[in-house]
């Protein structure tokens, strides 16, 4: 073999990939399917306007654009803070809001969110949390997390892995395909939209989620050792919030009547309960630490015409107004939530309560009377439910649906 | 720093590669081998800086241990005293770092004593390294070979292409070689040796990203539910076994292909870690073909010193059984891996037997078959959180729970899962790809059939498939793992 035989090797293994590193990147800051260019060239149409969605790549982007821009109010919590909200309602619309929630967050990341939305946005005045259950149910990051400026990874790794990537190739494939109106993208508000074709027969959607999942076996020490250190990791990150002035407003998320009943039935209403009772004492803890910052702490969590909203028949051409299925509410029921801590249209009587105020006794109490009428009322629905759970199995007493 | 992150890769490599390189031209070979140990030295202190100073110390005692065996008579009891703590020294700190637990849990469960756990993390690569050095130190002891410089001794542990997860190479096939390159030697033409290196890396990152890393959720969420307690159904519990199967393969002989490839850009050849092992035809083919670096020292310092098959049939089957309980111990501190060890040495005490007490030959697809079935099994307790999930997805492969209809999307994912497998089994393998240009240390064999047509060249054409395999990996890498929950 002649010496320049592997010259030409390298030479062309060197001109290969760079010209085609360089033509991905161009056409994903031509496309800029995340919004972390500002540079889309390509017009967003085809969505609906009353749902959101994520899409893949969510953490590294929303550190990304928690840098970039500025922002007085943060929201922080799972896929149901960021499906549920819309920035349209008139309260957030007068606000320079950011939906920083993400799919299956943790409490470290939300944690992690308020850390990092303190140190880049000097203007912060509300931040809104979602507090769920299962987010204190384990202690760790997910998604794309650990590699986003969220975990201290730098932000120029983030723009690269969302330009020269699969995902950055995939979103711009997607955002070609959108102009015909099939898949939903990321705003640079944080906010998503939710694709027309989702909007499909909603008894089948409850029913499949329902019946999604598996048991997760959790013993009660692990689970209360979890919790624990989730409230200490959340204390430190809420406490510096306060201290700069920052109101926080934590509330826990609304669930469909559905949602209760299979969680009881897994015999975890009690755990629910508890995890409530250490929110109060949390809040407590907190509302007594120095700063100007307000907490308030709120329950969704209860049941009433919201959360207790009928579920249509099967095939039926009605609509649910609250929820899109037993776990993530719709923006009407964002816009309760948002009128009850923050003011403004959209409020529902007899929606959400003071989890920091009143006898929690007597609201748990009152849950559950409610959820025994409810199953009494609603056979059909209820021994679905039933089904689900059956399927699924219990472990232990101390079954948890893993969803989030 | 892993070999797949963007800092090895856009960073570190080119540094490393570019320091060498210059180092070369200006004929200042001496700085070459100061120069890759602080690059390996920095690329453990990426993962751990503590753990920087354990491995420089227990360098620094191996190596004082072997020039002090050097100076003492061969058969001299101090010479024998000063090995046997050295052995002491290394087998202490895996004890340590990685069994202390295991122990505690283990005296917990049968005693019911209670103790606290120790949870000490352990040290990346310790597996690997404290083999290497056990060997250099019993080559010393028994005479068959030199201490040389701390620097080159500490380079050869340092080494960073197989510091982290082998292969487990022996310090008389990567020593000299280094000692050659300080000297100046120039082993062939360093473009070509990059060329070799890259081709070898842009397979191995290929084979880890693009295959295991995406076959694995398939077996991860199964094994998961297992765990939980969920019977696992008939076709569930094979897709969970078959996927593993090749996830691990995939996963490993990249991995080793990586090192490979990396050593080759310095100019080092490594030995072979993998010969297509899922091509085996029997138990013993499979442990000729299936980490071959790891075999190799478990025979040469464990079941040769142990007495091997010269001391009657019977001292050989315990002393297999010992070795493969001792190679299960040595890949994980768990009662799993022990039983996956035991399994393997009941399956080769089967396969000796069979072939010294019957003798008759089995035709090549079905010994191929058997040999998988059992292998397939094996990696069940090899990937098993837990003795109780093991079972329980054993139970389920045998039909015990049911569940032998499988959905279109499903039977998609084990037509997906088959061909892999027989694609490991049919298609030449890296080294047989390369082997015209002596990508290992070992005799490669020649791939059969039209298949041996799959050679690689290194010119224009392969550097820009390269290049596209490379890329694929790459922006496979970046993918972040997807948790599309709302999706209707």
């Amino acid at each position: 073999m002649t010496k320049n035989v592997p010259r030409r090797f390298l030479t062309a293994f060197a001109a290969t990939f760079l010209a085609l590193a360089a033509l991905l990147a161009a056409h994903s800051i031509f496309v800029d399917p995340f919004g972390v260019w500002g540079t889309r060239r390509l017009p967003e149409k085809g969505y609906d306007d009353h749902g959101r969605v994520r899409v893949a790549g969510d953490r590294i982007v929303k550190a990304l654009i928690l840098s970039q821009d500025r922002f007085d109010t943060l929201l922080v919590g799972s896929s149901r803070a960021l499906i549920g909200f819309d920035p349209k309602h008139p309260t957030l619309a007068a606000r320079r809001v950011n939906n920083a929630a993400f799919n299956g967050a943790t409490n470290v990341e939300n944690a992690g969110v308020i850390d990092y939305g303190l140190a880049h946005q000097s203007g912060l005045k509300d931040i809104l949390v979602g507090v769920d259950l299962f987010a204190f149910e384990r202690f760790r990051t997910d998604g794309d997390y650990d590699q986003s400026a969220f975990a201290g990874a730098s932000p120029w790794l983030g723009y690269a892995m969302r330009t020269a990537s699969l995902d950055a190739l995939d979103g711009a494939w997607r955002f070609w395909l959108n102009v015909r109106k099939k898949t939903p993208q990321m705003t640079r508000d944080g906010f998503n939209h939710t694709p027309r074709k989702w909007l499909a027969d909603r008894r089948k959607i409850f029913t499949d989620k329902v019946s999604g999942g598996i048991a997760n076996c959790v013993d009660h020490k692990a689970l209360a050792d979890l919790s624990e250190r989730n409230f200490a990791v959340l204390e430190k990150a809420a406490a510096k919030a306060k201290a700069r002035g920052v109101n926080l407003h934590f509330y826990v998320s609304p669930q469909h009547v559905w949602a209760h009943f299979h969680e009881d039935l897994m015999g975890r209403s009690e755990v629910h309960e508890r995890f409530k009772r250490r929110l109060r004492v949390f809040a407590e803890k907190l509302a007594g630490l120095p700063g100007a910052g307000q907490v308030s702490l709120w329950d969704f969590d209860g049941l009433d015409s919201v959360t207790m909203e009928d579920v249509p028949a099967s095939g039926s051409k009605a609509d649910t107004r609250f929820f899109w299925e037993h776990s993530h509410f719709k923006t009407a029921t964002g816009d309760a939530i948002v009128a009850a801590i923050l003011g403004g249209p959209g409020a529902v009587a007899g929606f959400g309560a003071r989890l920091d105020r009143g006898d929690l006794e007597a609201q748990f109490a009152e849950t559950r009377r409610r959820l025994t009428a409810w199953a009494e009322s609603h056979p059909q629905d209820a021994s679905l439910v039933r089904r689900a759970a059956e399927r699924k199995g219990v472990c232990g007493n101390e079954a948890a649906d893993g969803e989030n | 720093m892993l070999f797949t992150s963007p800092v090895f890769l856009f960073a570190f490599l080119p540094i490393t590669l570019a320091g060498f390189l210059i180092a070369l031209r200006l004929n200042a070979t001496r700085l070459i081998v100061p120069w890759l140990l602080a690059a390996s030295m920095i690329f453990y202190a990426w993962w751990s800086p503590a753990f920087l100073a354990l491995l420089v110390g227990s360098t620094l005692v191996n190596w004082l241990c072997a020039r002090a065996m050097e100076t003492r008579a061969r058969q001299s009891f101090e010479r024998k005293a000063i090995f046997i703590a050295g052995l002491v020294w290394n087998l202490g700190l895996l004890a340590v770092f990685k069994y202390a637990d295991f122990f505690i849990d283990t005296v917990d469960r049968v005693t019911g004593a209670n103790w606290a756990l120790l949870h000490i993390i352990l040290p990346l690569g310790i597996s690997f390294f404290t083999f290497q050095k056990i060997a250099y130190l019993a080559d010393i002891h028994a005479g068959h070979a030199v201490a040389g410089r701390l620097m080159d001794f500490a380079l050869f542990v340092f080494f960073f292409p197989q510091l982290i997860a082998g292969p487990i190479v022996h310090h008389a096939e990567i020593m000299p070689q280094l000692r050659k390159l300080a000297a100046g030697h120039r082993d062939g033409d360093f473009a070509e040796h990059i060329a070799v290196g890259l081709s070898l890396l842009a397979i191995g990152l290929f084979k880890k990203i693009v295959i295991a890393d995406q076959i694995a959720p398939f077996s991860t969420s199964v094994f998961e539910m297992a765990a939980g307690g969920k019977s696992i159904g008939l076709a569930l519990a094979w897709q969970a076994a078959l996927a593993y199967t090749v996830q691990l393969y995939f996963d490993f002989s990249g991995y080793s292909d990586m090192a490979i490839g990396l050593a080759r850009m310095f100019g080092v050849r490594m030995p072979a870690n993998f010969d297509s092992p899922y091509r085996a035809t029997s138990i013993i083919d499979f442990w000729r073909r299936w980490h071959m670096t790891l075999s190799r020292f478990l025979r040469d310092y464990l079941y040769f010193p142990l007495g091997g098959n010269r001391t009657g049939p019977k001292r050989r089957y315990v002393n297999l059984m010992l070795v493969m309980l001792l190679g299960g111990l040595w890949h994980g501190a768990g009662w799993t891996y022990v039983v996956w060890g035991g399994l393997h040495g009941f399956y080769l005490f089967v396969a000796h037997l069979w072939r010294n007490s019957v003798g008759l030959a089995v035709p090549a697809i079905v010994g191929w078959a058997l040999t998988m079935l059992a292998v397939i099994v094996a990696w069940v307790f090899f990937r098993a959180p837990d003795m109780g999930s093991a079972l329980n997805v054993l139970a389920g492969m045998a039909g015990l729970h049911g569940g032998a209809a499988m959905s279109g999307e499903q039977a998609q994912v084990l037509a997906k899962i088959a061909a892999l497998i027989i694609a490991a089994a049919v298609l030449p393998n890296s080294q047989q790809m390369l082997r015209a240009f002596q990508p290992v240390l070992d005799k490669v064999a020649e791939p059969s059939g039209v298949l041996a047509r799959l050679q690689w060249r290194p010119n224009a054409g392969f550097g820009a498939l390269t290049a596209l395999v490379f890329l694929a990996a790459l922006l496979f890498s970046w993918k972040s793992s997807e948790f599309l929950y709302f999706q209707f």
